[in-house]
């Protein structure tokens, strides 16, 4: 629940990464054994993002969930994703308040590291 | 009477000993009978034994060792004659002390086979796997002996002098042998690369992998099924789970699938605030937390991924405090509570007296917030109510890793002068840059919520409501932030702005930092009256 519109402030990696958000919260709405057309699209689409290609691992697990994996793998998969892409968005958040509105691009840059 | 006539190993323990390590052996009342009665005591040797007179009682030191100590009067343990002998020798040694072995001590020894015997194999194993999870012990090797602290449910302080090493040690304990002594040893052979404790294979408990497993595997259910097919029973399954685990000694995953549950559980009744992505950050909070603890050897000391259980607090002694503020909570995972915060000037750091309970339990009993913060108490004699603006001494008491003070029945607390102010914060880049490196070292740990004084600006500006927020612009551009998320949330709003109507000249504002959205905001407690010196709660009535 951000206090200010998020696209104001940093639009590239902030829309990404509710991108991210609203298509995990879809996948854990209906769980990897039927997400559903809509989630595996949202998923699709943000693999293949411009902002996800410096993130091969991410790139993987999404691919992971797509694919014929056993189910546990995917729940794991699933898990792992919304573990990465929030601790990112935690990271985002304070560089955002460390540095402004610049750190935005920087985190798009593959020499940024989310650990 | 000279060292000289002694043995060289009796003299070199004389030489080492040091009046706390009497004081372990014996009491602090007997040292000191033992010094006033020790000017009236004739001393002399025989034989290489140290004989004194005294009140008419004969002691004597037969070896190395309080063990070789005897005395014809009718105690038959520790007294003051044999403490007055003691005092004497040590007298003697101070003034011609004899050489120290220059030969490693046998901490140090790099075999550790004879060392283990001599501490007890039992206690050896028990103090490794307190280090693997973290304990942390205070050791420093000074020139005589190694002397540390080790805090379990109490602190207990331990002596082993250099030359005659661990047969003569001694521990506040009082046992001969112990882990105290075990832990400070293997805590000193690991500052010195000579123990590691991530290189013992040690491993979680059974009870606490199978606690994790299970926790593992009801997420990898919720994650292949999904949130809105989990059953009622499954959700409860989460529960029974927390349980389980806390018995293990992991209370933060506990806490937090306990938290996870009910969220899930508010969620499939359709309440606003458990949003999808509220339940994706709990749920990798959890996830990472379970990877971290289930990883070998664990992320970090297995202590700090466990959570503060009542054995991971800490006994604290001589803290000094400054009660600020208190404010009554409700979270939206179902906890109702009052918290007083305290502030330590030594230390820089913030503490907390915490009473809560779930709100169905606090419901049944008629237990309330206000009704705690009226009438329950930190010790005897200390209301709630009373701590804002006291200043008081911890005499000795317990901690847990993240700051909240215990009130176990042997707490001790004195009542010193009033008057005394946390700091104020004034410079709003600093405290930025110091939230922000604090935050960003530990992804596991909760977002940082900082308890911190501010001056309210003369000119303040009216207060807005923004997408379901409440926000006060104040000095840094800094806001008071509240979320009008629930019936609670809107009372605390209306009791900060009644507090506002009456401000005094030069009031502060007491609340919590945070952060949302990229913003540093401040959870509103309360505020302070300079005039009056009075702590006003936006939370709970004077």
């Amino acid at each position: 629940m951000a206090l200010r519109n998020t696209e104001t402030v940093t639009p590239a990696v902030a829309v990404w990464l509710a991108e991210w958000r609203s298509a995990l919260t879809l996948w854990l709405e209906a769980g990897v054994s039927a997400p559903g057309a809509r989630a595996r699209e949202a998923l699709g689409r943000l693999i293949e993002h411009p902002g996800s290609t410096h993130w091969p691992e991410l790139r993987a697990l999404g691919g992971c969930l797509l694919g014929e994996a056993d189910l546990t793998s995917r729940a794991a998969a699933l898990l792992d994703l919304i573990t990465w892409v929030e601790t990112a968005a935690w990271h985002f958040e304070l560089a955002r308040l460390d540095k402004g509105e610049e750190t935005g691009e920087r985190l798009l840059s593959s020499d940024y590291h989310c650990e | 009477m000279t060292l000289a006539e002694l043995s060289p190993e009796l003299a070199a323990w004389l030489t080492e000993l040091d009046e706390s390590a009497i004081i372990d052996w014996a009491n602090r009342g007997l040292l000191r009978r033992g010094h006033k009665a020790s000017d009236a005591a004739a001393l002399s040797c025989s034989s290489g034994v140290p004989t004194q007179r005294l009140e008419g009682h004969t002691q004597k030191l037969t070896g190395v060792g309080f063990a070789q100590l005897e005395c014809s009067c009718p105690a038959t343990g520790p007294c003051h004659h044999r403490v007055a002998l003691l005092i004497g020798l040590m007298a003697v040694a101070q003034t011609q002390p004899a050489a120290v072995s220059t030969r490693l001590p046998e901490w140090l020894e790099p075999d550790s086979e004879r060392l283990d015997r001599r501490l007890g194999p039992a206690h050896v194993r028990r103090a490794q796997r307190l280090l693997w999870e973290g304990i942390a012990a205070s050791v420093t090797m000074e020139l005589n002996a190694l002397v540390g602290t080790v805090t379990l449910e109490r602190s207990f302080r331990v002596w082993v002098p250099r030359t005659s090493g661990l047969a003569h040690s001694t521990c506040s304990c009082g046992a001969e042998r112990c882990v105290h002594r075990a832990v400070v040893v293997y805590s000193m052979r690991r500052q010195h690369g000579l123990f590691d404790a991530a290189a013992t294979g040690l491993t979680l408990k059974p009870e606490q992998v199978e606690a994790v497993a299970s926790l593992r595997q009801w997420l990898l259910v919720l994650a292949a099924s999904g949130r809105s097919a989990l059953t009622p029973p499954q959700i409860e399954r989460g529960e029974a789970l927390a349980v389980a685990a806390r018995q293990a000694g992991l209370s933060l995953p506990a806490t937090l699938v306990e938290g996870l549950s009910h969220l899930l559980r508010e969620r499939a009744a359709g309440r606003d605030f458990a949003t999808g992505e509220l339940l994706n950050a709990r749920l990798a909070r959890t996830w990472l937390l379970l990877r971290a603890i289930g990883s070998r050897p664990p992320a970090r000391p297995l202590l700090q991924l466990a959570g503060s259980g009542r054995a991971s607090y800490q006994e604290v002694l001589g803290l000094e405090l400054i009660a600020a503020g208190a404010e009554g909570w409700r979270t939206a995972t179902g906890q109702e509570g009052v918290t007083v915060h305290l502030y330590a000037p030594v230390e820089e750091r913030w503490y907390r007296i915490t009473s809560s309970r779930k709100r169905a339990a606090a419901a049944a009993s008629e237990w309330s917030a206000e009704s705690a913060w009226k009438r329950e108490y930190w010790v005897a004699g200390l209301a709630l109510h009373e701590l804002p603006g006291s200043r008081v001494l911890l005499e000795r008491g317990w901690v847990s890793l993240d700051g909240r003070l215990s009130a176990r029945d042997d707490t001790r607390v004195v009542r010193l002068a009033q008057g005394a102010l946390p700091p104020v914060t004034r410079d709003f880049n600093e405290l930025r840059r110091r939230f922000v490196a604090a935050a960003a070292t530990e992804p596991l740990a909760p977002a940082p919520r900082w308890p911190l004084l501010l001056q309210i600006p003369p000119d303040i500006n009216a207060a807005l409501v923004e997408n379901q927020w409440w926000r006060l612009p104040l000095a840094g551009g800094f806001c008071a932030a509240i979320p009008l998320d629930s019936a609670f949330n809107g009372e605390k709003r209306r009791g900060f702005e009644s507090l506002l109507d009456s401000l005094s000249a030069d009031a502060l504002l007491f609340g919590r930092l945070f952060t949302m959205g990229g913003e540093l905001l401040i959870d509103p407690i309360g505020i302070y009256q300079p005039e009056e010196g009075a702590w006003r709660s936006a939370t709970l009535k004077p």
